[in-house]
């Protein structure tokens, strides 16, 4: 079982806006997660990512595994 | 990201132009950042599989905007909103300096107002349709 850090999109139509979230890569769709990281938001320019770093850190501790464009993210914010 | 973000975009406006199942997929992967090994899990197909159905996905939408360019149309419309919102803000400032133009920059702040508030209604129409997570 693999626990993962994605992005999930909320936010209305043609306004994407994403959560961070920790999540069980089995249930990818059904909207539970485990807990919530922060947010990003591309429409702002340039665009707005705010994440608790401490614990995206203690779950990436714990094995947790971002997906590579919140990799990439967490990269650009060094985090 | 960028390019995802505009994909994201046609998404949502074309998305209804695809098929059911590569819709789901595109979604799936723009929206919820599922990875493509996830994705094949999920439908019992190959990785390469839902690349290229996400890559068809991609072709299919690009070519949607650009016949018909409703994205493009809709960012300038967009543009020429802020352009006119930001001549109103500057009349408004200007009425606002001379203590007797007070009440006209009044009435334009009004105006402002509810120019604003019906803008958030057209771009945000209730939450009817929206899924709540």
């Amino acid at each position: 079982m693999a626990v993962k850090i994605r992005l999930r999109r909320i936010g209305a139509k043609k306004a994407p806006f994403y959560r961070i979230v920790v999540a069980d890569s089995r249930y990818p769709r059904d909207g539970r997660c485990i807990e919530e990281l922060g947010y990003y938001d591309p429409t702002k320019e340039p665009s707005v990512f705010k994440v608790d770093a401490e614990k995206a850190n203690s779950w990436i501790a714990r094995g947790a595994q971002p997906t590579d464009t919140v990799k990439a993210l967490f990269k650009k914010n060094n985090i | 990201m960028s390019k995802n973000l505009d994909m994201c975009r046609l998404l949502d406006l074309y998305g209804g132009l695809l098929t059911e199942k590569q819709f789901d997929i595109m979604d799936f992967y723009y929206n919820d950042d599922l990875s493509l090994g996830e994705i094949a899990d999920h439908y019992d197909i190959s990785r390469q599989g839902v690349h290229d159905a996400i890559k068809r996905g991609d072709e299919a939408l690009t070519e949607y905007e650009q016949r018909l360019g409703l994205l493009r149309a809709e960012q300038e419309r967009r543009d020429e909103i802020s352009a006119f919102r930001e001549m109103a803000l500057a009349a408004f400032n200007e009425c606002n300096a001379h203590r007797s133009f007070r009440s006209v920059a009044e009435k334009i702040i009004v105006l402002l107002e509810a120019f604003d508030q019906r803008l958030e209604e057209y771009e945000n129409p209730a939450p009817a349709e929206e899924e709540k997570d």
